[in-house]
């Protein structure tokens, strides 16, 4: 049994990210940093047949220190603690961040790192609300729109307030 | 847009003036609508401090589902710290160093409590009343909402009225985000219309604390405590704030009045033992933080509790009481399993008692804890070194050295260990290292002209022992006339 890991291409890993967002099928927070380019690319293999994926960003945008995304076929996942060691060995990552319902990582985190620590929740969509404020204007953003505060960009929507002595446009949301 | 599709990343932001009145949520509700027409799945994250923000996913309709996790970096425990000590009372921990419940439990009754004030903001009392006992049931000793439930009690009893309960609830749903002058021309307009009442007071007081005005906010304590003498918090509160003004004996003295009044409010205690350890007192913090403990076990893991055992702990390792030491480092690690430095000390005191193989497995789970924990690695180090196990100090050494590249002593003990082993190549540059860290060490002169020595370096071993001449105290007698005897020798050698 020949377990290794290599770096690769972004677009060798891809049919495989693929089936790892159709298994996951919830929001993945550092999905856009593939395509821009901020990741590396391991492939994982069982005596040379393509098992997985790795990918590793850093917690700076031009280092590559952490392990974000780690993919294992089902029929082989029963070596994914037999690999991952492989894939820090490759990679040299020291830190591992994943998103607590992602199970397969997470479970390579209870396993791999001691001190672990969660600094973000994640939401996903529970209820549709029905909340009114007739105060209000919800409308797409207009070019002349200003930004309330110069370090935040205005989004496509922003809320306007419609009475006196508000009157600046005050809320922006980026979708 | 950042997530993979179908999910659509929500963000948004308010200003500053406008926050606290639905609009987040609002936004929220609309935007994800906005969404669906679009085919996306709303999803979003925030920081697990900003409660406003969760609270405004949550209101609109999304749920929690998950947490960014992620190895933490080591902090380092800094033995005595009082300042830091300080930042972690009761009701603002830092997350770094909570466990997940107790993170759970204070974010749990601050989105309630915060829920009840825009309730009561909008004049919805009952509302309010029941959010504020939800909030209650998450922390039962949460002291600013208690007084929020004993305003709403106050509404029943016809001791304040409506109109200026919904406008105190108003001042406090604005004072966190927004103007706190704002709020205290509110909570003015209720004082002068009530001024016999103590919760305002209270609320006044804590304005104050937030614009810095300390010696108003202690006018409002004092005022507060002549109407309600019997009323515990406001002591608690008038504590806290001698305790942020390192007034330690003024703090200790309104805790203990709080207790005094209600022995059952367990904060209290906490405080006080907080304020103790400060004043280097930690026989009696540690009194009051295993009462505290009882009522709250909750609080086991905070720093400042494990800490007080830590601290006391190294204090006996310090004045070579070494099972007085166990006894303490045994229940901080009790109370906090995770904390490596705990481990390391404990190690530390049974090499003392020379149980060695307990202080490895101590010195082996301090560095399984935190693999990069120089200490833990140079400690077995010099364990192993004492026990003649060469190999096995010199990884530990080199480990050590490797996290910590200016570790002295790491340096002084690989150089010491190299002569020894008359692999005097290797030593000379640790004694090189450990010549330019601490130029006043004459040891390594005097080791580093030895290995030079050895090694034919004449040259530089002469000046090496001449160096060692230059700093040795007179008591070295032996040693300075051996020195002095090699660089009579030394100089004919080179000479020829």
């Amino acid at each position: 049994m020949n377990l290794s890991a290599s770096k690769s291409e972004l677009k060798t890993i891809l049919s495989l990210r693929n089936l790892f967002l159709q298994e996951t099928n919830f929001q993945i927070r550092y999905d856009a940093c593939h395509e821009r380019g901020w990741t590396d690319s391991y492939l994982l293999t069982f005596d040379g047949v393509e098992i997985g994926y790795g990918s590793i960003n850093g917690q700076e945008i031009k280092n590559r220190d952490t392990i974000f995304e780690f993919y294992i076929i089902p029929p082989f996942r029963q070596f994914a603690s037999q690999i991952f060691p492989e894939l820090i060995k490759a990679s040299g990552a020291s830190l591992i961040e994943c998103q607590s319902n992602d199970f397969l990582l997470t479970s390579m985190l209870y396993e791999f790192s001691p001190n672990i620590s969660a600094d973000v929740v994640l939401f996903e969509d529970h209820v549709a609300t029905v909340y009114k404020n007739p105060g209000v204007v919800f409308r797409a953003t207009r070019k002349d729109d200003k930004r309330f505060d110069p370090e935040v960009e205005l989004g496509e929507y922003v809320l306007e307030l419609e009475r006196r002595g508000c009157s600046n446009r005050w809320i922006s949301v980026a979708l | 847009m950042h997530y993979n599709m179908p999910f659509a990343d929500l963000y948004m932001d308010v200003k500053e003036a406008c926050r606290r009145k639905g609009y987040a949520s609002y936004i929220l509700q609309e935007v994800k609508k906005a969404c669906y027409l679009a085919g996306r799945v709303p999803a979003a994250c925030c920081n697990i401090g900003t409660i406003a923000s969760r609270a405004a996913l949550i209101k609109a309709g999304l749920k929690a589902c998950g947490f960014m996790l992620i190895k933490r970096r080591y902090q380092k425990f800094k033995p005595m710290n009082r300042k830091l000590i300080l930042f972690y009372i009761l009701f603002s921990f830092s997350s770094v160093f909570s466990q997940t419940t107790g993170e759970t439990v204070v974010a749990g009754a601050l989105v309630y409590n915060y829920k009840g004030l825009e309730a009561g903001a909008d004049g919805d009392l009952e509302t309010a009343r029941t959010n504020f006992e939800r909030a209650l049931n998450y922390m039962p000793y949460f002291a600013r909402t208690l007084v929020n439930v004993q305003i709403c009690k106050d509404v029943e009893a016809r001791i304040v009225t409506r109109r200026h309960a919904v406008l105190l609830f108003s001042c406090m749903n604005n004072w966190g985000s927004a103007d706190a002058v704002e709020s205290l021309k509110l909570i003015n307009v209720v004082l002068r219309k009530n001024p016999t009442y103590t919760p305002a007071y209270l609320l006044r007081a804590q304005i104050y604390r937030k614009l810095k005005r300390f010696e108003d906010a202690e006018t409002d304590y004092y005022k507060a405590l002549k109407l309600s003498p019997e009323f515990a918090l406001t002591n608690y509160f008038r504590g806290k704030l001698f305790s942020s003004l390192q007034k330690y004996n003024q703090a200790i003295s309104d805790f203990t009045r709080t207790i005094e009044k209600d022995a059952t409010y367990a904060p209290a205690f906490l405080e006080r033992g907080i304020v103790l350890t400060s004043i280097n007192k930690h026989d009696r913090a540690i009194q009051d933080f295993e009462i505290a403990l009882k009522a709250w076990p909750k609080w086991a893991a905070t720093f400042t509790i494990f800490g007080a055992y830590l601290n006391r702990g190294m204090q006996n390792i310090e004045k070579k009481r070494y099972y007085a030491a166990l006894s303490d480092l045994n229940r901080a690690i009790e109370l906090n399993p995770k904390f490596a430095e705990s481990y390391l000390n404990r190690g530390i005191a049974f090499q003392n008692l020379r149980e060695f193989d307990k202080a490895i497995l101590d010195y082996n789970y301090a560095i399984h804890l935190e693999p990069e924990y120089a200490a833990a690695y140079y400690n077995r180090g010099h364990l192993f070194q004492t026990r003649k196990k060469s190999d096995l100090s010199i990884a530990d050494y080199l480990s050590t050295v490797e996290i910590e590249p200016d570790h002295k002593q790491a340096h002084y003990r690989l150089g010491e260990l190299y002569i020894k082993l008359k692999q005097f190549e290797k030593c000379i540059p640790h004694f090189a290292k450990v010549i330019e860290l601490n130029p006043g060490n004459y040891w390594a002169y005097y080791w580093q002209a030895l290995a030079l020595e050895k090694t034919k370096n004449y040259r530089d071993a002469i000046n090496s022992y001449i160096a060692f001449l230059e700093k040795v105290p007179a008591e070295h007698k032996n040693h300075k006339v051996f020195a002095q005897e090699r660089i009579k020798k030394l100089t004919k050698v080179a000479a020829k």
